[in-house]
C-alpha cells in the first residue's frame, strides 16, 4: 500500500486540484465593475446637480424662492440616499444568494466597495451643504441683498469641489483598475475554452 | 512575456493551487486568484527573462497570498472551512480524491508561513535552488523548511489516513 505522507502520494494529491473557474471569476468581475460604474455615474450626477443649484443661488438671488429651494436640496438628500441604498443592495445580491457567501464577500472587498459608495454620495452632499448655508446666507437679514458670499463659504464650497473631485476621481480610478483584471480574466477565458 | 492568455493557461492551475493552499474558503481563493492574475499582468513588463517564467509567477504569487493573508489577519475574519464545498461534478466517482486533497490543503495551512511557501513550491515541482531564488534564502534554509514541513505532513496524513 502506498505510504499516504510519501512525496509521491502528496504530489500526486496535490495535482489533483479542481479546475480554475474562469467563467465564475469572470462573471463576478464584471459585475462589480458594471455597479462601480453606476455608482461613479450617480455621484456625477449629485456633483453636477449641487453645483448648478449653487450656480442658480449665486446668480438668480432666489430670495423669495427659498421654500422651493429648501424643497429641492431635500429631494436630492432622499435621492442620493435611494441610490445609495439600491446600489448597496445590488452589491450584496450580484455576487451570491447564499448568505454564507455573502457575509464573506461583506467582510471583504465589498465592504470597501460599500465604504466607497458611500464617500461617493457623500461628495456631492458635501456640494449640498454648501448650498444650504449659501441660502441661508444670502437670504438670510445678515446676507441680505449682498451680491457675493463671504470669502469661507467660498473656502467651504471650494473644498465641497475638491473632495468630490478626489471622490470620484478615486472611484474611476478603482473601476479602470477593475476593468483591466476583467479584460485579464476575459482573455484567460478564451484561452481556457470550456473551463 | 507571452501574453495573458498563454500565462493563464499555462500557470492558471499552479496560481489556484497556491492560492488554495492560503485561503480555505471557495470565495477568497476566487479573490486571491483574481489578485494574482491582476499582479501578474502588472508585473509582465517589468518581466526581464533573468529568471524562468514559472520561478517568477510563483514568486508574484507568493507575494500576493501573504498580503493577502496579512490584510485577513488585520480583518480578523473567521475563515469558513471548505469541508463544506462540493468540489465535483459527480461526488460519488471523485470522494476519496477530494476529501485527500482537502485533508492535504488543510494540513498545509497549519503550517506557519515560511514552511507552507517552500512546501507549495515543492509540491509544484521546483528544486531546492528555484525555491531559494523565489523565496530570497540559501538552498540550505529552504531544505530546512521543507524537512520541517515534510515531518509535520506526513505526521498529520497519516494521522487521518
Amino acid at each position: 500500500m502506498t505510504d499516504p505522507a510519501s512525496d509521491d502520494a502528496l504530489d500526486q494529491i496535490w495535482r489533483d486540484s479542481p479546475p480554475v473557474d474562469i467563467d465564475g471569476l469572470v462573471g463576478r468581475m464584471a459585475r462589480q465593475n458594471r455597479l462601480l460604474r453606476r455608482v461613479n455615474l450617480a455621484s456625477f450626477a449629485l456633483t453636477g446637480m449641487a453645483a448648478l443649484v449653487l450656480v442658480g443661488i449665486e446668480f438668480a438671488q432666489i430670495l423669495p424662492t427659498r421654500g422651493i429651494l429648501g424643497l429641492l436640496l431635500f429631494a436630492m438628500l432622499v435621492f442620493a440616499w435611494h441610490r445609495y441604498t439600491r446600489d448597496r443592495e445590488r452589491l450584496a445580491r450580484a455576487f451570491s444568494t447564499e448568505p454564507a457567501k455573502l457575509i464573506e464577500f461583506l467582510m471583504g472587498r465589498t465592504r470597501a466597495m460599500i465604504i466607497l459608495a458611500r464617500l461617493m454620495y457623500l461628495a456631492p452632499l458635501t456640494g449640498l451643504g454648501a448650498g444650504f448655508a449659501t441660502a441661508r446666507l444670502v437670504g438670510g437679514d445678515a446676507q441680505l441683498g449682498a451680491s457675493t458670499p463671504p470669502a469661507w463659504l467660498w473656502g467651504v464650497m471650494a473644498a465641497g469641489l475638491v473632495l468630490s473631485i478626489m471622490v470620484t476621481g478615486f472611484g474611476i480610478w478603482l473601476a479602470r483598475s477593475r476593468a483591466g483584471q476583467l479584460r485579464v480574466l476575459a482573455e484567460s477565458r478564451a484561452a481556457l475554452g470550456e473551463r | 512575456m507571452k501574453d495573458a492568455r498563454a500565462i493563464i493557461r499555462e500557470h492558471g492551475p499552479m496560481i489556484a493551487r497556491i492560492a488554495s493552499s492560503y485561503e480555505a474558503s471557495r470565495a477568497e481563493q476566487d479573490e486571491l486568484v483574481q489578485d494574482i492574475f491582476l499582479a501578474v499582468w502588472r508585473a509582465a513588463s517589468a518581466y526581464r527573462g533573468d529568471a524562468p517564467m514559472r520561478a517568477y509567477i510563483a514568486r508574484i504569487a507568493h507575494n500576493v497570498a501573504v498580503s493577502h493573508v496579512r490584510r485577513s489577519v488585520r480583518r480578523k475574519a473567521a475563515p469558513l472551512d471548505d469541508d463544506h464545498i462540493d468540489e465535483t461534478a459527480n461526488p460519488e466517482a471523485d470522494a476519496d480524491r477530494a476529501l485527500k486533497r482537502r485533508r492535504l490543503l488543510a494540513a498545509i495551512r497549519t503550517l506557519d508561513l515560511p514552511q507552507r511557501q517552500a512546501i507549495t513550491l515543492h509540491l509544484e515541482g521546483f528544486g531546492n535552488t528555484e525555491i531559494a531564488d523565489v523565496l530570497g534564502l540559501s538552498p540550505n534554509a529552504v531544505a530546512a523548511r521543507l524537512k520541517r514541513a515534510r515531518t509535520t505532513l506526513a505526521d498529520m496524513m497519516k494521522a487521518r489516513p
